[in-house]
């Protein structure tokens, strides 16, 4: 069951007299279950594809469909609460609100739906850090963890609302290479033992080697799938 | 609630100093609300708290009772006013006396005990019957102004028993005796012997039912040559030096009341740019922008009440300090001095909300915050 299916999508920014062409009729299905890498030089319009696939950003053309929500033409309003119900985030450097304890940036999501989880959520919570294996960082504030420890806080929260799609912008960019390995590890683990389908957008070949495939983009246009090399 | 609360659990010193300032300024406003009550209280009191709804001066005293006399025909004449129930005379003058074993000054009330004048705020003892009798000002009793004690007019030995006493009944910040009209014409006539006659400060007058003190003033200022009428509360505002003091003060609190919601409105601009990141992540991963800024303003509403609970036990505190000024705890000012500045503050917020309405969820994607 395809989870993302973007069709044609182009993304236009105005800069003066001049159009620039951030994304130029991507298209691109992303699978139940399937982990994509997204792999491009900067500038190339992963991020501008991430974020209209996640509705941060509506495209000039083509269409979105997203679990279902064809999300091409949805308001902020809606695209808010699409966010809220249906994708997870993972992103490359604030990924948690430093006021907020780990398990509190998880409950954070079932809040901002309206808090009805009650019990049931601080016991999701707390199951998922501890699968995360930082149950006994649940009471720790952002400032008292380590990097590694923020980005699997970050993919607790993702996970929280057990989304169709997870979107991961450079997750590791922040990690030194054994932390970042464990952490693409951990995404990959999380990924399959959901079923969750998941982007990656990363600038970094060795990332790609945790994903079914790789899709590259360059000057926003999308180059034929590479296959992931352990898979 | 759930965002606002725990950031202010885990930033109490941040909003503890904020709630401290805020209480502070508050309580700056409130003490001088007080004091500006006080003074004006002692100033005049005894024009405050007499029973005349409506009083007349001379045209040409400008509203100064300690410069205008009423003369026998225009009191008539007033009298023949329709809506008019009674007029009396009120004479008002300031006597050197022989008090508690010592000489001071002291501001006498004459006024005509079956008519319009008398104290309103009696606390203990009894209105004067007769010739001789006053009720005096109870800030004054310990200086020999209670009631049982014998003031003496000098020079001349005029005898005035106090029979009653009256709170915040102070005139030009002196002790006061109310007392009959013609005991403050022997008054009078003891400083100056030589005088024919001791004409009235004022007329106090006494209106027939449903006719308003508006009305019955303009009735007398149509009608009768030489005078102008005024309401009770005419009276007291336009009294020399209550206006000066009254703008003077309104100056200092205007200040006050620019100050308290202009440093809670910088403090959470100040405050949401700092997490201006944070809040980004939240809209990116759903929160609706109305949640953010319910949270801004439980903020603002938790900050405001805890500076007002601060400022109010201050203002308790410091009233015991200055009680010989006759300033009192008093409940209702605080509540709308609370009510107006935290009006003012959310107000001020505006800036923070703006900022917060302002955000962009695709920031989050830069680590970037405000999208100016």
């Amino acid at each position: 069951m395809t989870v993302l299916d973007m069709r044609d999508v182009r993304k236009v920014y105005r800069s003066g007299d001049a159009d620039i062409v951030a994304l130029d009729h991507a298209t691109v299905q992303v699978e139940h279950g399937e982990i994509v890498a997204l792999l491009g030089p900067s500038g190339s319009g992963k991020t501008t594809l991430l974020s209209i696939a996640g509705g941060l950003l509506t495209p000039t053309e083509g269409s979105v469909v997203v679990g279902g929500h064809d999300i091409s033409e949805y308001d902020a309003k809606q695209l808010t609460e699409f966010r809220r119900e249906n994708v997870g985030f993972v992103f490359q450097s604030v990924n948690l609100v430093p006021f907020l304890t780990a398990e509190e940036n998880l409950l954070v999501v079932d809040e901002l739906g309206g808090g009805k989880g009650g019990k049931a959520a601080a016991a999701r919570a707390r199951k998922l850090l501890d699968e995360l294996g930082l149950g006994h960082r649940l009471k720790n504030l952002p400032g008292q963890l380590s990097g590694g420890e923020r980005q699997r806080v970050a993919i607790g929260r993702a996970l929280f609302n057990n989304p169709k799609l997870v979107l991961f912008d450079e997750p590791t960019s922040a990690l030194d290479t054994k932390i970042g390995a464990q952490v693409m590890e951990l995404i990959q683990s999380e990924m399959k033992a959901r079923d969750t389908a998941a982007i990656i957008v990363t600038h970094d070949t060795r990332m790609t080697t945790y994903a079914d495939r790789t899709v590259h983009i360059v000057d926003g246009r999308l180059d034929a799938d590479v296959v992931g090399a352990d898979h | 609630m759930f965002l606002a609360l725990k950031e202010m659990k885990r930033a109490k010193l941040r909003f503890g100093l904020l709630s401290g300032a805020v209480g502070l300024l508050v309580f700056l406003i409130l003490f001088q609300q007080a004091l500006l009550g006080g003074l004006v209280n002692q100033f005049i009191g005894a024009l405050k708290h007499q029973s005349a709804e409506v009083l007349v001066y001379n045209d040409q005293a400008r509203k100064n009772l300690d410069g205008t006399v009423i003369l026998p025909d225009q009191l008539a004449a007033i009298g023949e006013v329709p809506g008019i129930a009674s007029v009396s005379p009120l004479g008002e003058g300031t006597f050197t006396v022989t008090a508690g074993g010592e000489v001071r000054d002291a501001v006498i009330f004459g006024y005509q005990l079956s008519g319009a004048g008398a104290p309103t705020t009696l606390i203990d003892g009894r209105l004067p019957k007769t010739v001789g009798e006053a009720v005096a000002s109870s800030k004054d009793r310990a200086d020999g102004f209670d009631i049982g004690d014998v003031v003496q007019v000098q020079p001349d030995g005029v005898f005035i028993t106090v029979v009653g006493v009256a709170s915040d009944i102070n005139y030009s910040v002196q002790p006061v005796l109310f007392t009959a009209f013609e005991t403050f014409q022997q008054a009078k006539s003891s400083r100056n012997p030589d005088a024919r006659v001791v004409l009235p400060n004022a007329a106090a007058v006494q209106l027939e039912p449903g006719v308003t003190p508006e009305e019955a003033v303009r009735r007398i200022n149509d009608r009768v040559d030489g005078v102008e009428a005024l309401t009770r509360q005419q009276a007291v505002d336009g009294s020399p030096g209550v206006s000066s003091v009254r703008s003077s003060f309104a100056v200092i609190l205007g200040l006050f009341y620019l100050v308290v919601p202009l440093v809670t409105g910088l403090f959470f601009l100040i405050v949401t740019f700092q997490k201006a990141s944070a809040l980004t992540l939240l809209r990116a991963i759903g929160a609706r922008a109305s949640t953010l800024v319910k949270a801004l303003l439980v903020q603002v509403v938790f900050v405001m009440l805890l500076g007002s609970v601060i400022a109010f036990g201050l203002y308790a505190l410091s009233i015991q300090g200055v009680k010989n000024l006759g300033v009192q705890v008093e409940l209702l000012p605080v509540l709308v001095t609370s009510a107006v500045v935290l009006v003012l503050a959310l107000g001020t917020s505006l800036f923070a909300v703006r900022r917060v309405l302002r955000l962009d969820p695709l920031s989050a994607t830069t680590g970037a915050g405000v999208n100016v």
